[in-house]
């Protein structure tokens, strides 16, 4: 029990010293399925079994579907009901989106890939 | 009402949070059991036995007749009635404050057992936006000792792939992240042996080929747990999942340990997961830290509390996009029936240094059926 301890502490402890560059792919596939599904699709939301809100983010061809809805290439306003008014959304009644997501906040790394691959155009989106 | 907390009362809408009813790990070591000694199902949740009527009836204050409705409809010995009805109330913080109250699960169950057969079945309204009636599992099982709890036990259907500890809660990272998320039951083929020193469970399993999937892919699950000693066990876990758009590798390791004197349990998982999502070269696949330590005090029959952490790492390559939550859970069974929870969190996105910091206290009322 002892040796487990020590091992998942080491493990933890090297989790927390990655790099500081984030050189993760900006596209469409990569983003959907290391952040948006594991975030945003869970059972109750944005699934394809529940579908909250029509939006579907469990799957590349659902998500790239969905998000033709709310993300225009190149364009990162904030305050239009786009994905990135959502995720960026301070919260509270005047504020123009719900902060998404509902149970868990999103890491700010990961609202900033998805900026930045909105903004370098929205690489596979079109497809 | 404060203008910077916003108040939204969501009474059907807000499902993020919804659950399913579980067994509680935390009883094996403390009880001197397998979760087969109090469960029909091998994987250790939903109907219970004999032996966990019993159970429920003794770890609940005002201990009612343990039986389906209170025993009041009677059943032939071969069926076995059941179901759940959870609901929560409570704060949410992500970082948007919101009050919140929602069902989390309205669920009928039932298994008719035919000597070393059996049939499990459950239907229950999953929530808006999904299809109006659910059927969670959905199974045939043969089980070697048919009388007993232990031994060889295959089934086939629709159930939860055995990995891991299967903490009750399923916000827990080994449950969310870990391959085994809320509502992730799928079809499949599971063989399990049960002993009271060591279990074994392997499933094979495919996406759901009739509804919309909630998790994706083909693969295989397997999960082993040796007990060392009369206070302590451990297990390996691995499992292998290929979808469409990627695959992932689990490996990990679990731990239980006993402390008599204090009436506390020490529960631990921990897993390593490889993403390789195909589009991105090899060199990107996210390499994944999922754990969870929880200890668990049984302050009295009726009385438990968890405290517990768990840390989450989506890339370990990557600064700043690992997650940690400290927990607290108190569970209070008032009768056979009813039992009362408070589930607390704070979550930290890199110790702060990362995005807001997320919260939540939900208070739960439990009624099995």
């Amino acid at each position: 029990m002892r040796s487990l301890l020590i091992t998942g502490a080491l493990l933890a402890a090297a989790s927390g010293c990655g790099s500081d560059t984030d050189d993760r792919p900006q596209t469409l596939e990569f983003i959907t399925q290391t952040i948006l599904a594991p975030s945003c699709a869970t059972a109750n939301c944005h699934s394809s079994f529940t579908q909250a809100e029509g939006v579907i983010l469990s799957n590349v061809d659902d998500a790239r579907t969905t998000l033709r809805n709310y993300v225009s290439p190149g364009d990162v306003s904030t305050d239009d009901g786009g994905l990135l008014c959502y995720l960026l959304s301070p919260g509270g009644k005047d504020a123009p989106c719900k902060r998404m997501p509902y149970d868990a906040p999103l890491a700010n790394a990961d609202i900033n890939l998805i900026y930045l691959w909105i903004q370098s155009g929205a690489e596979g989106l079109d497809k | 009402m404060s203008s910077t907390l916003r108040i939204s009362l969501v009474v059907v809408a807000l499902l993020v949070m919804s659950g399913i009813a579980h067994a509680y790990p935390q009883y094996q070591l403390s009880h001197d059991q397998t979760c087969t000694a109090c469960h029909i199902s091998p994987s250790g949740d939903g109907l219970l036995n004999e032996n966990g009527f019993a159970m429920a009836e003794t770890a609940s204050q005002f201990g009612t007749a343990p039986e389906f409705l209170n025993g009041k409809l009677k059943t032939p010995k071969w069926l076995t009635l059941g179901g759940d009805i959870r609901t929560a109330s409570g704060y949410i913080k992500t970082p948007e404050n919101t009050l919140a109250a929602f069902p989390m699960q309205l669920e009928l169950a039932g298994t008719a057992k035919f000597s070393n057969f059996s049939i499990h079945a459950t239907a229950g309204y999953p929530g808006l936006g999904a299809p109006p009636v659910f059927s969670r599992e959905h199974f045939i099982q043969w089980q070697q000792n048919a009388d007993g709890n232990d031994g060889l036990y295959i089934r086939a259907g629709r159930f939860m792939p055995v990995f891991g500890l299967r903490f009750a809660e399923h916000q827990e990272y080994t449950r969310r992240y870990g391959g085994v998320p809320l509502w992730g039951e799928r079809y499949g083929l599971g063989v399990a042996y049960i002993k009271t020193g060591y279990e074994v469970h392997a499933t094979g399993f495919i996406q759901e080929p009739l509804l919309d999937p909630v998790v994706y892919g083909n693969g295989a699950a397997f999960y082993a747990e040796k007990r060392v000693c009369e206070c302590a066990t451990i297990g390996i876990e691995g499992m292998f999942v290929k979808a469409d758009n990627d695959n992932h590798t689990h490996l990990g390791v679990t731990g239980k340990y006993f402390i008599e004197s204090l009436n506390l349990l020490l529960s631990a998982e921990a897993q390593f997961v490889r993403q390789r999502v195909y589009s991105a070269p090899k060199s990107d696949a996210p390499l994944q830290l999922i754990g969870n330590l929880i200890a668990t005090l049984q302050l009295s029959e009726f009385v438990q509390v968890d405290v517990g952490i768990g840390h989450y790492d989506s890339d370990i390559r990557i600064k700043d996009l690992d997650r940690d939550a400290a927990d607290l859970n108190i569970r209070y069974s008032l009768t056979s029936h009813v039992e009362l929870q408070l589930n607390s969190r704070i979550e930290l996105l890199a110790f702060g240094n990362g995005g807001p910091t997320g919260a939540y206290t939900l208070a739960q009322l439990h009624y099995r059926l």
